[in-house]
């Protein structure tokens, strides 16, 4: 198989299949958590928990002081991700085909510099968890491949658009393979809280208010 | 400014000089040391050199013109001069449609393309010979046409 | 025949192509490949003492787009004059004998020259239901290719369709059809993909063969000097790709002022070969030049990168409507899950057991 070869089944039949995989299993398991319900209350319930829930959502969507170095890095990747992916102009190209909506990409040097600071700051996280001895011993490996999944679509993507290492149509189809890795590890990881997060904060903050204790 | 809107102004886009014509010439002049002290011929390809318009017209003024220009007729013209610097030849080939196909600067004491060879020397001989034969015949029939 | 074994310098004379025409083809040629000068004199030494190449071109299933593009110039253009350089035994197109005269003419080079001969193909070749898609003279394609690469000494592919298959590979590929490349491997071959090839690979290459050998060729197996770039690198649109300035419509104020293709489907990112610095038509203008994006011609499977007027970063299908399966085939599994671990809740609720204070204190 040659470049060319990889490339076009990149774009056509492992798209397809990762993109199947995905959306099966991210709606398989959102259904699943949402159907499961609350567990019985035992005790008296105090409050409706619906002002909590959100409050909750906000929260933790709010950078805390406890360790402002990894948070700033997390702000900045989760952020930097956001950007990358949907305002990179040739990734606009794709949403638009994909979705038939359009909006303007942004321009090639804010792209690349936040795809700099993203690598730079997944980097730190990483270093985090390899070098602080508590954090070192709650990472479990399914923690170190949900952040290489995360990074091999940086890495590709930023060595394609700048012509580093093997030759383009090599990296541009490594690069394709690894979102759709991306795309496969998504419902199966703990990455899945990128559709998730709000819901599952706002099911803890309920919770927590129902039983009394407001944050 | 009426009659400029009406004229057809053609406009030369030079690209800026990169420097790269002192480059080129001091190469050259080492070459050219060569071919004074042991006859070495050298050429130049500047098609295949990152050279900008600029610097092609700032090594061309640098150089300068010599006395010797020929046109070639070989499958589209070629024009061939040879720069002040005596040994340095400026050659462009042009196709039979007037295209640009290549660019060189030959150090040598004639370029090559312009020595007659030795085997066309031998045929133009013969050929010579046979056309004297011919019109000798023709002479003697009276024959003028 | 004997006039064919003659040294070429002399004969070609004798048509009117003087040695001066022809080192100036060699600088040309040289200038090209991007060879030393020196090259080029030594390039017209050699092809002036060598004997004429016999050379027979075999047509497969292909469009003569490449015959065409390599003999058509409105005046004789240098790079037809590789053609002196070579005896052309056998190429259908070309040849004035037809049917068995011309089956016989093949035959006899190959008895004549063989393991000297130099194959050119040109067309892909159908494997399907025993290659009956495309014989000439009754004979396969495949077969003939096997009976005349035997005795070749190296052996080109000309245009895309000899060398990676084409546009009769095409998917669905109804005929199965192949390169050359997949059926011959004892040889070495040269790849000059291209639909059509430029003239000036097409007689670069051919020079060089007959000069200096085989040379230096990429993983695909295209000459490095004219297939190492891509279009991209070599691109004059590149500064706007880099600035992200892209024309959306083939008639927008962007695509007037002359900015970067890419949306509208340019290939060029991907694409290797000379077109952006060689140019066609004698130097005047290659596609992107004129508006539109590279189709990315002389990469394999061309045909199938999900269209010429995709974007690269798009997929070459649709995957919107798998998603749309795969999201009912979704909620079904949900609910069908959610419906189990109702059942399961119910019955651990069945067998609950309240703990009281006094449960506490038994131990
Ligand atoms: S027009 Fe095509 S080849 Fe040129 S810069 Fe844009 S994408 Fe690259």
């Amino acid at each position: 198989m040659n470049e060319i070869e990889l490339l076009n089944w990149a774009r056509g039949p492992g798209l397809t299949y990762a993109t199947i995989f995905m959306v099966f299993g991210l709606t398989l398991r959102v259904i699943e958590i949402l159907s499961l319900g609350r567990p019985k209350e035992l005790a008296e319930v105090r409050d409706s928990g619906v002002r909590d829930g959100w409050r909750m959502v906000i929260m933790r969507s709010l950078p805390e002081r406890r360790n402002w170095k990894r948070i700033t890095a997390a702000y900045l990747f989760h952020v930097g991700l956001l950007i990358v992916v949907f305002f990179f102009i040739p990734h606009t190209q794709f949403f638009r085909d994909v979705f038939g909506v359009f909006w303007n990409g942004w321009p090639n040097y804010i792209i690349d510099f936040v795809t700099v600071v993203s690598i730079a700051a997944m980097l730190y996280t990483l270093a985090q968890r390899l070098f602080d001895p508590a954090r070192r011993i709650l990472t479990t490996i399914p923690d170190y491949l949900a952040w290489l999944v995360t990074f091999l679509p940086f890495v590709t993507g930023y060595m394609a658009f700048h012509r580093l290492g093997v030759d383009y149509t090599l990296m541009l189809a490594l690069h394709i393979l690894s979102v759709e890795l991306l795309m496969i590890a998504l419902p199966i990881s703990k990455l899945t809280h990128a559709v998730t997060f709000a819901m599952s904060r706002w099911y803890l903050g309920s919770n927590n208010g129902r039983r009394g204790i407001h944050v | 400014m009426a009659q400029l809107n009406g004229m057809q102004l053609k406009i030369e886009v030079t690209e800026p000089a990169t420097g790269m014509a002192k480059a080129v010439a001091r190469e050259l002049a080492e070459h050219l040391a060569a071919l004074a002290e042991h006859g070495r011929s050298h050429q130049v390809d500047l098609t295949s050199l990152p050279m900008s318009s600029g610097d092609k017209q700032e090594l061309a003024s640098l150089l300068g013109v010599g006395e010797v220009d020929i046109t070639l007729h070989a499958m589209g013209e070629s024009h061939i001069y040879e720069t002040a610097f005596s040994g340095i030849w400026w050659v462009k080939h042009y196709s039979a449609d007037e295209q640009l196909i290549s660019e060189l600067i030959e150090i040598a004491s004639i370029p090559e393309i312009i020595k007659s060879p030795a085997a066309d020397i031998e045929l133009a001989a013969q050929a010579l010979n046979q056309l004297i034969e011919q019109t000798d015949s023709s002479f003697d029939t009276g024959d003028d046409t | 025949m004997s006039q064919d074994k003659q040294v070429l310098a002399g004969e070609l004379q004798r048509h009117g192509i003087s040695r001066r025409s022809f080192l100036k083809f060699c600088t040309s040629m040289a200038s090209a490949m991007a060879l030393t000068p020196a090259a080029a004199v030594e390039m017209a030494q050699k092809l002036s003492t060598i004997r004429r190449q016999s050379v027979i071109w075999l047509s497969f299933q292909e469009c003569t787009g490449c015959t065409e593009s390599l003999t058509r110039a409105h005046k004789p253009s240098l790079e037809s004059l590789i053609f002196d350089f070579v005896s052309l035994d056998y190429h259908h197109t070309l040849q004035a004998a037809s049917g068995e005269a011309a089956e016989l003419a093949r035959e006899q080079a190959m008895h004549e020259n063989g393991g000297q001969y130099i194959l050119i193909v040109d067309g892909s070749i159908p494997l399907k239901d025993g290659g009956v898609y495309s014989t000439i003279a009754g004979i396969s394609n495949l077969d003939m290719l096997k009976d005349v690469a035997k005795d070749a000494a190296a052996i080109v592919s000309v245009g895309t369709c000899a060398s990676f298959g084409g546009l009769p590979k095409a998917d669905p590929n109804p005929t199965g059809a192949v390169a050359v490349a997949d059926i011959i491997d004892d040889k070495p071959i040269i790849n000059i993909p291209g639909c059509p090839p430029m003239p000036v690979v097409m007689s670069g290459v051919l020079a060089h063969v007959l000069t200096f050998g085989i040379p230096e060729l990429d993983a695909l197996g295209r000459p490095k000097a004219f297939f190492g770039d891509s279009i991209h690198d070599r691109c004059y649109r590149r500064p706007y790709y880099d600035r992200g300035e892209f024309a959306k419509s083939f008639d927008d104020e962007g695509a007037r002022k002359g900015w970067c293709l890419y949306e509208l489907g340019c290939k060029g990112p991907i694409t290797h070969n000379a077109c952006a610095t060689i140019k066609w038509n004698n130097g005047t203008s290659f596609p992107i030049q004129s508006g539109h994006g590279c189709i990315g011609c002389s990469e394999p499977d061309f045909w199938d990168m999900g269209g010429f007027y995709k974007p690269l970063s798009t997929g070459t299908s649709n995957p919107g409507q798998w998603a749309g399966y795969a999201l009912a085939a979704g909620a079904a599994a949900g609910l069908a899950s959610a419906a189990v671990n109702k059942a399961a809740k119910a019955k651990a609720d069945k067998v609950h057991q309240p703990v009281t204070i006094e449960d506490m204190g038994k131990k």
